[in-house]
């Protein structure tokens, strides 16, 4: 029994004696025990919802997981210059560039496509020039679309 | 032993297991409450189930403002009465004025102090449970039951009264 529950019981003026609660228990206690397969069914429920990721933060994981893709093709294209991809046409560059630029701070970097991320999972109004990928939706095609734009090494524009 | 609020943090975490710990912390105790408001084990095991994949669906970002057994309680009646409503075909609100089961009749002397709590309002009955059963302090027992702490508090005052005047209960009290 706590202080808190002893003063309380004193303060009523009634000391009440350990046999009370037990009987209570016999009188008022269920038969039997919670049967193990209740508690596999709550365990499973919890392996199941826990381990899923949440719906919120998809855009954070995709975020992390695009920044080291994004590392891993800077490593790569400057590490083998042979192998490099042709340059696009140096006009639909620009122009993708100036879509992709979704924070308009005049550059177009990872930050613009966690931007967007953003954007589309908070489901709030989304720009048309946001659809970079020109598919008509504004959508994780775009967002790759813009982490592609980011990481590419265009020595045409 | 590691506090709720630590097995809390870690399922914020993701970690299940936390969570299977928290449960086979409270399981019984929810299971007793829960048979002691739907008088049923069958729908009381339903209703430990449907506490505990409630609370479960909290995570992540869960918070616990009091202890676990103030948080639980009203999940606990609440869940039990939409069972004895489906049950006896009542609406919730008739569901809610019913007594709580009348105890089962014990052999024995164990038997006389039944009859003595069968006797008290089920107001007054719940709250002497609430402390002597379920180990809550009065604070705790206010907010579990929404009511002012000085209500709790004259709810249990009369209850003990009331049963240390009756002979059938009068030996569990200490001069």
């Amino acid at each position: 029994m706590t202080e808190r529950k002893e003063h309380h019981d004193n303060e009523l003026g009634l000391g009440v004696s350990p046999s009370f609660a037990e009987d209570l228990g016999a009188i008022f206690g269920p038969p039997g025990q919670v049967p193990e397969d209740v508690d596999r069914a709550v365990a499973e429920a919890a392996r199941r919802h826990l381990g899923r990721p949440p719906r919120k933060l998809w855009w954070v994981r995709w975020a992390v997981a695009a920044a080291t893709t994004a590392a891993a093709v800077i490593v790569w294209t400057v590490g083998i210059p042979a192998v490099r991809a042709p340059a696009p046409h140096a006009t639909q560059v620009a122009a993708e560039m100036n879509r992709a630029d979704i924070d308009r701070n005049g550059r177009v970097d990872i930050i613009d496509a966690f931007q967007l991320a953003r954007h589309i999972e908070s489901a709030s109004p989304t720009k048309r020039t946001w659809d970079i990928n020109g598919d008509g939706l504004v959508n994780r095609d775009d967002v790759d679309q813009v982490a592609r734009a980011a990481v590419r090494l265009n020595k045409g524009v | 032993m590691e506090r709720d609020e630590d097995l809390i943090e870690r399922i914020n975490r993701g970690q299940a297991e936390a969570f299977e710990r928290l449960y086979h912390r409270h399981r019984d105790w929810v299971y007793r409450l829960a048979w002691r408001f739907t008088g049923n084990p069958q729908d009381a095991l339903d209703v430990v189930q449907e506490t505990f994949v409630y609370l479960l669906k909290k995570f992540p970002g869960f918070r616990l403002t009091a202890s676990m057994t103030t948080f639980l309680y009203p999940v606990v009646k609440h869940l039990s009465l939409n069972v004895r409503r489906k049950r006896t075909g009542n609406s919730l609100a008739e569901a809610a004025f019913e007594e709580i089961p009348a105890p089962k009749a014990p052999e024995s002397s164990r038997a006389e102090l039944a009859a003595a709590m069968a006797s008290l309002p089920s107001a007054q009955r719940e709250v002497v449970l609430m402390r002597f059963l379920d180990g809550m302090s009065l604070e705790e027992i206010a907010t579990s039951l929404d009511i002012p702490l000085g209500t709790a508090k004259s709810r249990l005052h009369n209850a003990l009264r009331k049963l240390r005047d009756d002979p059938r209960a009068r030996d569990y009290f200490l001069e």
